[in-house]
């Protein structure tokens, strides 16, 4: 059995080998199947006998053969007549022979075999002659028996490598890249432009609560900044409660008409907790007590006992009527004056036209609804004992009207609510627009503001009971007008009160009306005296201003008063308000050297302050706060103080410009 | 020629091709080797009762298969009765035999082909064939099914020149960016004066 009978058959049945046989070198006996294929008999049963198939198998087998192998459309003039390209002449000749007897065309009539005849006799042309040969070897592109061409037909199974390297998109991606580059483009500026609009809406809700706030807590010192900077005097608290009024009124009614303490007291509307409740009513003037201690006082200089005391007892009301304590020091204001008075829990801090209530929760209902204030005259100034309030009578000294108070300006108190801190700033950054705050000078008003916690209030009212006797502390007053009105103090304990109306009693005659609006602020400190001693204590009398007569200690000592009242101990001095006055009174009357000093804390020290810095960062006094300058921090401390300076070397000017 | 499912105009388009290279003065030979659904011969409006088939099964000659047609230049092979193993056949040495002297004789073999999906005849004739064209029907074919088809050839080694989109019809596609049927100057077939395709099988 010949090895290509193998290859002819196993084509055959396989005809996925063609590309395989193809570019391998022919068998050496390519001629028995050209014999075969021609119809050799004699080649064709030794073919079958050989290989066991059927004489038509072998026939179309060995056709295929040559068909597919011989006759493939690279194959070269060698491989077409069946041979290597080192075979004899006589093998050429010899297929040339059998395989033009097969494919000739007188023998294949349809004609469709016969196409191959003209490959072979072409290919016999070019190697017929050995001369002709060598020219063909000799120009033959190549020896492997296949020409160069691209293969027609079937191709060789190669494995086929998966292709990786494809586009990073995809057609379709590629196409909706612009749609998704815009979109997400838009959806960006979208999400910027609602974030900005976000930040916007909240710097701009930030930026309005923080100056209804600072509005809020700046539209008290209006009017003083209209009327007059300098003339405005910070305001003083003094501890008070009503019961101690009342008792001093009493001590004071009896010692210059024993015989009618209740005539004192009752129209006064000062009733006591207990006592005389409904009498003056709720709504009864807050400054009752004040005016009756000041009529007391008035009653005390001119030394006549049967003077009116009862015309006080009315008061001035207010067009409105009285609604609440808080107007005491609202209608102290009209008269240019700054009152804080505290009535037994209440606080009422009057600064030019505005007034401050600070409900203390101790006291609610009528009893915490009385006022007993006191006054301390400034000393030496002159001024007149006689309170705008007693408007019966006829001043003896033309008490200038009180200024307009602007509409803007309220001096009405408002409610009382929890205020809460002011809004920090916003933080600095790209969607935060830095705010633009209102450039306004520093007002020339100083508030005290009590930020410690309700518990802490409660202790301390707890500790300082109702009719616990409060210090005479004084009250700074200053003159805005060219005739003085100096309010006289309203006495707590009746020692105190006595002493401070015999000290303003020399003081009335000798003062005359101060024609240039002069500035006067006085500090004074009036300690409980006791009862007993004939020359009691002389408050420690600080004059920072120019006063023209500085209040004679001498005077009060001078005084002898009949004590009543049994001895008090001395309660602990409330140092936050008394350093509040020490700084009212140096900023009133423009002494910057003072008002250093008074920082700087030496001054204080001196006094029995203290350390104002230390009281600052203390739970007691949490913020002085002169108009929108929050005293807070030892940072900001510094440069509240220059500003305060600056805005105080200004003040000087303008006024000496004057 | 070939399609990824039945009846997506692959005769048509063979003819069509057929007819237009014999008119370019080509000896073109269309084959009809969908030997499960023929159509060439009733399209041509030949008899089919000796073809193809019977060529691969070893009866005849390819002379005796052959078939003239009106065109100058154009014959055919019909598909002949339908075997019961037509992948054996067209798999066999005769396919091959065939169209090496088809190639031989021929200036272009058309092969109109079985369907992809499903057969195993499209991927041996493609394999056979020096290339392969798709058929695509616009608008019915979908493109996982062209895919699959395309992944199918390419399994088989075929050489696919390319894909073909027929029964495409503007007004309806409308090609996805806007060219609709409004635009009448980028109708495809608007040049002969008919806006629609006409339809080459009633020819």
């Amino acid at each position: 059995m010949s090895k290509v009978y193998d290859l002819v058959l196993a084509m055959f049945r396989d005809p996925g080998l063609i590309a395989e046989l193809r570019d391998r070198a022919l068998p050496d006996d390519v001629g028995l199947v050209i014999r075969i294929a021609a119809g050799e008999a004699a080649a064709l049963d030794n073919a079958v006998e050989s290989t066991g198939e059927s004489s038509e198998v072998m026939v179309e087998a060995s056709v295929f053969f040559l068909q597919q192998i011989l006759f493939a459309p690279t194959a070269d003039p060698y491989r077409v007549l069946g041979v290597g390209a080192d075979a004899a002449q006589e093998l050429l000749r010899e297929n040339y022979r059998w395989l033009m007897k097969w494919l000739h065309p007188d023998r294949n009539q349809d004609g469709w075999e016969a196409v191959y005849a003209d490959r072979v006799n072409m290919a016999w042309q070019d190697l017929k002659t050995p001369e002709r040969r060598a020219e063909y070897d000799r120009t033959a592109p190549v020896a492997s028996g296949m020409l160069p061409v691209a293969v027609l037909g079937t191709r060789r199974v190669t494995p086929m490598k998966a292709n990786h390297s494809g586009p990073l998109l995809s057609g379709s991606a590629v196409r909706r890249l612009p749609a998704l580059v815009l979109g997400t483009l838009g959806i960006a500026a979208i999400s910027v432009v609602g974030l900005t609009y976000w930040a916007q809406t909240q710097t701009e809700r930030e930026l309005s609560e923080m100056r209804r706030d600072r509005a809020q807590q700046s539209s008290s010192s209006a009017t003083a900044v209209e009327s007059d900077p300098l003339a405005e005097v910070a305001a003083a608290a003094v501890e008070a409660p009503t019961a101690t009024a009342t008792a001093a009124v009493d001590a004071t009614a009896d010692t210059h008409t024993p015989g009618a303490p209740a005539q004192v007291q009752a129209p006064a509307g000062v009733p006591a907790p207990g006592s005389a409740p409904a009498q003056a009513g709720a709504d009864l003037p807050p400054p009752a007590a004040a005016v009756s201690a000041l009529a007391v006082a008035d009653t005390a200089a001119a030394g006549s006992p049967d003077k009116p005391v009862l015309p006080a007892s009315t008061g001035r009301r207010s067009p409105e009527g009285w609604r609440g304590g808080c107007r005491s020091a609202a209608r102290s204001s009209d008269s240019g004056d700054a009152v804080l008075a505290r009535r037994g829990g209440r606080v009422f801090a009057a600064n030019g036209g505005d007034a401050r209530c600070i409900r203390n929760s101790t006291n609610g209902g009528r009893a915490g609804r009385r006022c007993g204030a006191r006054h301390a005259t400034a000393t030496g100034a002159g001024a007149d004992t006689r309170h705008p309030w007693q408007s019966r009578r006829p001043p003896a000294t033309p008490v200038q009207p009180p200024a307009p108070v602007p509409a803007a300006a309220r001096w009405w108190p408002r409610p009382i609510r929890r205020r809460r801190a002011p809004a920090p700033l916003p933080r600095s950054g790209w969607w935060r627009i830095p705010p633009a705050m209102p450039v306004k000078p520093p007002a020339l008003s100083l508030h005290l503001r009590r930020r410690w916690p309700r518990r802490l209030r409660q202790r301390r009212s707890n500790r300082h009971p109702a009719p616990a006797p409060a210090p005479a502390t004084a009250v700074v007053a200053a003159a805005t007008a060219p005739a003085t009105s100096v309010k006289p103090p309203a006495p707590a304990p009746a020692s105190a009160a006595s002493v401070v109306a015999a000290a303003t009693a020399p003081a009335t005659p000798i003062k005359p009306p101060q024609p240039a609006p002069a500035v006067a602020a006085t500090a004074a400190t009036a300690m409980p005296v006791r009862p007993e001693a004939p020359a009691p204590r002389p408050a420690r009398v600080t004059t920072v201003a120019a006063a023209p007569t500085p209040p004679p200690a001498a005077l009060v000592a001078a005084v002898p008063t009949a004590i009543t009242e049994p001895p008090q101990p001395a309660p602990a001095r409330d140092d936050a308000e008394s350093l509040v006055r020490e700084f009212a009174a140096a900023y009133a009357a423009g002494d910057l050297a003072r008002f250093d000093r008074l920082f700087s804390g030496s001054d204080l020290r001196a006094l029995g302050l203290g350390d104002m810095r230390s009281r600052f960062n203390s739970t007691e006094m949490r913020f002085l706060e002169i108009r929108q300058l929050n005293w807070q921090d030892d940072s900001q401390s510094m440069r509240a103080r220059a500003m305060f300076k600056g805005h105080l070397r200004s003040a000087r000017g303008a006024s000496s410009g004057h | 020629m070939t399609s990824a499912s039945a009846s997506e105009g692959k005769t048509t388009t063979a003819l069509t091709l057929a007819r237009n290279f014999a008119q370019l003065g080509r000896r073109v030979l269309l084959i009809d080797a969908d030997l499960r659904n023929p159509s060439l011969h009733r399209v041509l409006g030949s008899d089919n009762s000796m073809g193809l088939s019977n060529f691969l099964a070893g009866g005849i000659k390819p002379a005796a298969a052959i078939k003239p047609t009106k065109t100058l230049r154009l014959t055919f092979i019909p598909s002949g009765p339908l075997p019961p193993n037509p992948a054996e056949l067209l798999a066999g040495p005769k396919m091959v035999s065939l169209l090496s002297l088809a190639g031989e004789k021929f200036d272009q073999v058309i092969i109109d082909g079985p369907p992809i999906m499903g057969l195993a005849d499209s991927p041996i004739l493609s394999n056979l064939a020096s290339g392969t064209l798709l058929v695509v029907e616009g608008g019915s074919t979908r493109i996982a099914t062209a895919k699959e088809a395309l992944k199918r050839l390419f399994g088989a080694r075929a050489h696919v020149v390319g894909a073909l989109i027929t029964k495409f019809d503007v007004r309806v596609s409308g090609y996805g960016y806007g060219y609709g049927g409004d635009y009448g100057g980028y109708q495809y077939y608007a040049y002969g004066g008919t806006p629609t395709p006409q339809r080459l099988t009633k020819a």
